[in-house]
């Protein structure tokens, strides 16, 4: 098992450089360069949602990025704090994810998506692709929990 | 070379016209937290310049990574086109 952690604060533009530095790693650790892609492509989109819907105080301000490599899988996972003024965001979460999981395959769930962006009545900023496109172009499955006002999102890529 | 080009952030479309083609070629990155904000009115400003027989084709081949964000402003452009009958082919 191989593990890199990155810890960075709430701040956008960090994102990139974060998922830049997943995909050193990953080629760092022989994974090819679809994986690598995928797999960056995955960490940008947990860590966009971290620093949108994460509850970020004085004391609690950081974001941690664990990417675990072992035989036969890859495990991104992203931790942010929460508190019961986001909790409404992780009824979401449950909700999208659980809607991903009732589609035959992620295709059928990303297609889906795509007909309910392209009518154009989406809240700014709020497309719901970055969870769908995590299951079907990222080949990742999503699961998440809640601890000490943490919340724990993390998908796994198998290789 | 471009006739018309757009910066915001990292992320550079660059606009050539011809008779029959207007040719949207993507460069860098769109990782912006609102790219709708940007990328809109590009394609908004793009489409009331062209005919209905203009093809408009999307080039992303020298587009190094969007977020997910960047997926919704172009299929409603696609939508759009779509249900004006203009033509639109993408290049990956």
């Amino acid at each position: 098992l191989n593990q890199k952690k990155i810890t960075i604060p709430p701040v956008w533009d960090l994102i990139d450089t974060t998922r830049e530095s997943v995909i050193t790693f990953l080629h760092e650790n022989r994974i090819d360069d679809d994986s690598s892609i995928a797999i960056g492509m995955v960490t940008n989109e947990l860590l966009e949602n971290a620093v949108k819907y994460g509850s970020f105080s004085n004391s609690r301000n950081s974001i941690d990025c664990k990417i675990s490599i072992d035989s036969d899988s890859i495990v991104v996972e992203v931790i942010n704090p929460t508190s019961n003024d986001t909790e409404q965001n992780l009824v979401k979460l449950d909700e999208t994810i659980q809607w991903i999981r009732g589609f035959q395959n992620p295709f059928e769930a990303y297609v889906n998506r795509l007909v309910i962006v392209s009518s154009n009545n989406l809240h700014k900023g709020e497309s719901g692709l970055g969870l769908v496109r995590i299951a079907y172009e990222g080949h990742s499955i999503v699961d998440f929990y809640t601890s000490d006002d943490n919340l724990y999102i993390s998908a796994v890529y198998n290789l | 070379m471009s006739d018309n080009y757009y910066v915001q952030g990292k992320l550079r479309i660059n606009i050539c016209y011809n008779d029959k083609n207007i040719i949207l070629e993507w460069l860098g990155k769109s990782i912006d937290r609102n790219p709708e904000d940007f990328i809109t009115p590009v394609l908004t400003t793009t489409k009331s310049a062209g005919s209905i027989e203009i093809r408009y084709i999307l080039d992303f081949r020298k587009l190094q990574f969007m977020n997910s964000s960047t997926v919704a402003p172009l299929v409603q452009f696609l939508e759009e086109c779509k249900n004006d009958g203009s033509s639109v082919d993408t290049t990956v």
